[in-house]
């Protein structure tokens, strides 16, 4: 089934669409929510009320782009929403001074697994955390986060730079305490 | 791409899925199903609403460019003021130096006047009984000398008192009256007085249901684990504390509402209502045992006594708009969540406010819409829609039946 067709299905009411969509993209979803908010429970939370409004605004969907990305997006615009209205989006003062660590290398970085890369990135301060995931993983331009977050780009790469300087600390610690 | 060790990150994590439970589909689909209810009762509170507020205003529009009706207090008693014609007795008796008749006569005539068939016009006739009439007789003589040259004194009396008694007997005609008009004067405002008092003493029992809305419609959830009044089972604890988000969880249903009203009338724009209302408030309840998540539905039903004061802003034959405001005290009935009863020992007080369109169908027995808001003046222990939802718009609907 085309993510077109599923999409017009699930905004028809198609129990067996919806149940297709749920199992195509829910797990990924529930990763992404990870990412973004560390907790399990609420990212489980978000996913599900994130699979509703995907649900009820399918018929939305343009085939401009993939019905993942599609539903990605509504996911983070979601997430960010929430992590706004419980006001853990605070913003780092762009005086905070940050001392350089030395850059790890791929080849370190290709062998620790998954799931520790997403601990890492989980346990980032929340802003520096959206920050890096919209960018780093999701792709999105300094200029993109900005206009999403309401913050200056300026204010973007500064979060991003503390972001990346904070998980090569914590690379290099686990490296060196795995003796990779 | 900046750095590579970060895309290695992000092509890691960007293709990462994680594990769910096998029941999560289940889950979402009653999430979804609650969500789908909640937004279909919303939008229909949103329409009920936007319908009642149209409705008012056309009502409002009509029976503002309605014309004005006699109403049973304003209408005049509906009876011909008596053409008095005035039949002057035989006993009637004039004196020639004056125009008004003797207080004796007019008595006389006020007791006699009669709407019967109109008497003829008829000039004064009948000679009346004269005394001796005082006549100039003896300054003429004095005069003359001599005896004026008259006709029979009688007579002579008789024809000015016939003129004298035409305007007499009109002005007898104009003070009897009014003598009458005074008296229907006195009838009408009694009978005034009387519907005025019936007014005050019209009492009026309505039966109502009413579904109720929220100000805010974003779901709820309750964040605050412990303050409940927990059954005595220790094998349902709440989610510690770790988890920042949710412990145990309630999912509240929007209240329903019942009760029967009395409603008297204190003079003709104040009434003050009383009667009983009966609130049920369920709750979807999520808790883990031996660290299994489960559910159960808390159902709390109250009774409560409302009183309030009704002021009428416009009343016609079949329209009334009024706006009212009370408070009311609820007590807890029963409740029950796990199996088990829940106990609610403190009366529930809120301030009420209304406002009301009744449609009178007969003389007696009218239909009405009551759109209020109720304000929790305090939430006691168990935790239900009340509780979380300060204010809370009732759309209330009945049947009232008048007394008299």
């Amino acid at each position: 089934m085309t993510d077109v067709e599923l999409a017009r299905l699930c905004a028809n009411g198609d129990e067996s669409a919806r149940k297709e969509l749920y199992t195509r993209y829910a797990a990924w979803l529930y990763a992404l929510c990870i990412r973004y908010v560390g907790d399990r429970e609420l990212a489980r939370d978000l996913m599900h009320d994130a699979m509703i409004k995907i649900f009820d605004c399918a018929g939305k969907y343009q085939p401009h782009g993939s019905l993942k990305s599609w539903c990605s997006r509504v996911t983070v615009n979601l997430v960010i929403d929430h992590l706004r209205k419980s006001r853990q989006m605070d913003v780092v003062p762009l005086e905070e001074s940050v001392t350089t660590v030395p850059q790890p290398d791929t080849e370190e970085v290709e062998k620790i697994p998954k799931e520790e890369l997403l601990r890492m990135v989980s346990q980032l301060p929340p802003t520096k955390r959206v920050v890096f995931n919209l960018y780093c993983v999701e792709g999105y331009s300094h200029k993109e986060i900005s206009a999403l977050l309401n913050i200056k780009e300026k204010t973007s790469s500064s979060l991003l730079f503390k972001a990346r300087a904070q998980l090569a600390e914590n690379i290099k610690e686990y490296i060196k305490r795995n003796g990779l | 791409m900046m750095n590579d060790w970060t895309d290695i990150i992000g092509e890691q994590l960007s293709n990462m899925s994680g594990t769910l439970p096998a029941d999560d589909w289940k889950v979402l689909q009653q999430k979804y199903s609650s969500s789908r209810r909640r937004a279909r009762r919303a939008a229909a509170l949103r329409w009920a609403g936007r319908l009642v507020a149209a409705a008012a205003a056309v009502l409002l529009i009509i029976f503002i460019s309605l014309p004005k009706e006699n109403t049973p207090q304003t209408t005049l008693i509906a009876e011909e003021i008596p053409h008095s014609h005035v039949i002057l007795p035989d006993s009637c008796t004039l004196s020639a130096d004056s125009c008004s008749p003797a207080q004796e006569d007019l008595t006389s005539l006020e007791e006699n006047a009669t709407t019967a068939e109109p008497a003829t016009d008829e000039p004064a006739t009948d000679e009346p009984e004269t005394d001796e009439p005082e006549t100039d007789e003896p300054a003429e003589e004095k005069l003359s000398g001599q005896k004026p040259e008259s006709a029979d004194p009688a007579t002579e009396i008789t024809a000015e008192p016939a003129s004298e008694a035409v305007s007499d007997a009109a002005s007898d005609a104009v003070s009897t009256v009014a003598s009458e008009s005074g008296a229907l004067k006195r009838q009408f405002e009694e009978s005034m007085e009387e519907t005025a008092n019936a007014n005050r003493r019209k009492i009026s029992i309505g039966i109502s249901g009413a579904i109720s809305g929220t100000m805010d419609m974003g779901e709820k959830v309750d964040m605050s684990p412990g303050s409940v009044t927990e059954p005595a089972d220790s094998s349902y604890h709440t989610k510690s504390a770790a988890s920042k988000y949710k412990s145990d969880g309630y999912d509240h249903e929007m209240p329903v509402s019942f009760g029967i009203s009395a409603r008297f009338h204190l003079n003709d724009v104040l009434a003050v209502s009383t009667g009983i209302n009966y609130t049920k408030y369920e709750s979807k309840r999520t808790g883990y045992k031996h660290d299994r998540k489960q559910s159960s539905m808390q159902k709390v039903h109250y009774i409560g006594i409302p009183v309030r004061f009704d002021l009428i802003l416009a009343e016609s034959k079949n329209l009334s708009l009024y706006l009212g405001a009370g408070i009311q005290a609820d007590k807890c009935l029963w409740a029950t969540a796990w199996g088990k009863t829940l106990h609610e020992k403190e009366v529930l007080w809120s301030a009420t406010c209304a406002a009301g369109l009744q449609v009178n169908l007969t003389p007696s027995s009218s239909i009405y819409l009551e759109p209020e808001l109720s304000r929790a003046l305090n939430t006691g222990s168990l935790q239900t829609y009340r509780s979380k939802e300060n204010s809370t718009v009732y759309m209330r609907t009945g049947i009232r039946f008048t007394l008299k």
